[in-house]
Parts: C-alpha cells; sequence; structure tokens
C-alpha cells in the first residue's frame, strides 16, 4: 500500500468517524427536545389526525365485513341478539330503578352523587397499539381535563385515571397495567385490599382465606357512587397458606371499547 | 442524486414514522430491528422508539418506575448490531 492509498483510507476513517459523531449528537439532541412538554404536544397532535383515520378505517370495515356472512348465520345471529336485547332490557330498567331509589336515599342523607362531572371521551388509541395498557382519549386540556382524573364507562365502571394531558389528547393508565397498584373492596364485609394489575384487564389480589369470596363475585373501588370495579375469575391457594390468590377481571372489554367518560374533578 | 440504499433508507424511515402511529408497538420494534440488520449504522432506529415511549409509555415497566424501556432496548440492540452483523455478514 502506497501513501497516497494509505492516507486516503485514513480520511475515509475519519469521515466516517465524524459523521457517526454528528449522528449520535443529532440523537440526543431529539431526545433532549422531545422530553420537554410542548414539543410532546405536537407529536400528539401529528398522532391525533392519524388515529381517528385509522379508527375510522377501521370500523368502516368493522361494520360491513357482516355483509360477506351467509343469511342463515345471519337471521340466527339476529335471533340470539334479541332474545339477549329483550333479557338485557328487563335486567336494565330494574338497574334504573334501584340506582334511582340509592340516589334518593344518598340525597335524603345529603350525599348526592349525581352532580359529579363527566366528560365523554372518543378512544383513538387502545392497548393492541400501544404495549404499556393505556389509553389515548381525544380530549384534553381544552376541555378542562387535568391530571389523575378517573376514567370510568357506562358512568360506574372504573378502567383507569389521567396520566399526561395535552391541549386536544390526554393519555389514559388503565388500573390493569403490569405493576399497576390500586384500592378495592372485597367480599361481603368489603375489606379493603391493594390489587395489583396484571395486564389485559386482570388483576391480582392477596386476601386471609377466611374471608368469604367465590368466584363470580363483584369487586368495588371505594367510593361514594355505586360501582363495579372487576369480576372474581379464579381463587387458588395451598393447604399451608393463610392467604388466598384471587384473580378478578375488569367486566370490560377494553380492545371492543369505543367511549369512555372522564370524571372531571376541575370543575370550571 | 441519491444511491439506492439512500432511497431505500428513506422509505424505510417513511414506514417506520408511520407504523409508529399506526401499528402495535411489536410490530414496530419488529420493523426497527429489522431496518437495524439491514441498513448500516441505523440510529434512527433510537429516535423510533423513543418516540413508542414518549407516546404510549406510562412511566413504569413490570412494576417499576421506568419510562424508556423501548429506547432502551434500542441502543442495545443497535449495539450489539455492529457485532451481530460482523458475525453473520449482513451489510
Amino acid at each position: 500500500m502506497n501513501f497516497h492509498q494509505r492516507n486516503n483510507n485514513f480520511l475515509i476513517r475519519e469521515n466516517g468517524k465524524k459523521s457517526y459523531i454528528f449522528y449520535v449528537v443529532a440523537v440526543i439532541f431529539f431526545i433532549l427536545i422531545f422530553s420537554i412538554s410542548w414539543t410532546r404536544n405536537l407529536l400528539f397532535s401529528v398522532g391525533s389526525p392519524l388515529w381517528s383515520i385509522e379508527n375510522g378505517v377501521t370500523s368502516f370495515f368493522a361494520n360491513n365485513i357482516s355483509v360477506l356472512d351467509s343469511k342463515t348465520n345471519l337471521i340466527k345471529e339476529n335471533d340470539f341478539l334479541k332474545q339477549q336485547v329483550s333479557t338485557n332490557n328487563q335486567e336494565q330498567a330494574l338497574s334504573v330503578l334501584l340506582k334511582k331509589e340509592n340516589e334518593d336515599l344518598k340525597n335524603i342523607l345529603g350525599r348526592s352523587t349525581s352532580n359529579q362531572k363527566l366528560l365523554l371521551a372518543d378512544i383513538l388509541v387502545k392497548p393492541y397499539l400501544s404495549a404499556y395498557d393505556t389509553l389515548i382519549i381525544d380530549v384534553g386540556a381544552r376541555d378542562g381535563v387535568d391530571v389523575g382524573d378517573k376514567v370510568v364507562v357506562n358512568g360506574d365502571t372504573y378502567i383507569g385515571y389521567i396520566l399526561e394531558v395535552y391541549d386536544n389528547t390526554s393519555k389514559v393508565v388503565l388500573y390493569s397495567s403490569p405493576g399497576e397498584k390500586v384500592n378495592v373492596l372485597i367480599g361481603d364485609n368489603n375489606i379493603e385490599k391493594e390489587a395489583i394489575g396484571m395486564g389485559g384487564g386482570n388483576f391480582q389480589v392477596e386476601v386471609p382465606r377466611e374471608i368469604g369470596i367465590n368466584e363470580g363475585d363483584t369487586i368495588v373501588m371505594p367510593s361514594i357512587s355505586a360501582n363495579i370495579f372487576g369480576v372474581v375469575e379464579k381463587i387458588s391457594y395451598k393447604e399451608s397458606d393463610s392467604v388466598q390468590n384471587v384473580l378478578f377481571k375488569n367486566p370490560i372489554n377494553i380492545a371492543e371499547l369505543k367511549l369512555v367518560e372522564v370524571v372531571l374533578s376541575n370543575k370550571k | 442524486m441519491l444511491s439506492k440504499k439512500k432511497v431505500y433508507r428513506i422509505i424505510a424511515d417513511i414506514v417506520l414514522i408511520l407504523s409508529v402511529f399506526l401499528l402495535p408497538s411489536g410490530v414496530t420494534i419488529i420493523l426497527i430491528f429489522a431496518s437495524v440488520l439491514f441498513f448500516n449504522n441505523f440510529i434512527e432506529s433510537i429516535i423510533f422508539s423513543f418516540i413508542l415511549d414518549m407516546l404510549y409509555g406510562n412511566g413504569r415497566i413490570f412494576g417499576y418506575h421506568f419510562a424508556y424501556f423501548f429506547t432502551t432496548i434500542s441502543i442495545i440492540f443497535y449495539l450489539i448490531s455492529f457485532k451481530i452483523k460482523k458475525m453473520v455478514r449482513l451489510s
């Protein structure tokens, strides 16, 4: 190898080193810039229309896929759904009656819950898109949403809380996110315990074996308003243990959810 | 005039940024890793992973407070990709 070749190789190596350092500095600069709140807001502003379009396309196909189904299947499904609607209507009538009675009793005792301000929100991103068990919803600081506000479904099923608020969007952490801790009331005696999220709407809680609890029992959150937090799916214990391991699931299927409500704490 | 490899790289960048917003995080991270192996010095992978963490992260992973899970695994993969490439001679 002559001097010119060696010199040339050296220059290539030096240029490569310089561009490599430039790339590393650029990445660090980018990370620092996007750690600032307003630039994150920009990221969510870019994402918001993309997620809306994606949801529109997805729901279009989901709503029209049944056109390809056979007539017999559709008739069968229709009959089954009619039967289910009739049963649900009866249960709903009873539920409305009991809710009203509950509200009236609370009013008599001066503890009304009907002045709770709920804000309806469309879900832009669900956990199938986000690996972290988070939701992104289309309401933000402009709508009065605040960090820590609780998120419910159908007005009585708690699913998570607001973690970050941007101008037009907010990030919701589901209580079922892995490692997330939440206080719940279990059993007939409403014993308060800390449940741990396991992802996908599942929770785990350890309770003493003396507490009578069965599969299918409801678990509630400590609150003045009636709510459902979970339904017991499985109970397991060893004969030598003094505690039982209760696995329960949120009754809401997040994958099928389109709308949620935010309980506004900031009532302007 | 851009070389063929640079054009592919720009296309990969566009696909990845769209996948960050529109595809499940698991799929995006697989695409990012594939790009790291396919292209030379694909340092953008760290930026895409960082955006994933910013958009969907809840500041916690496996119960521990840590907000940059995908960024960390991307940095690790980016660093070991040099060794992998040397071993399998992909580029």
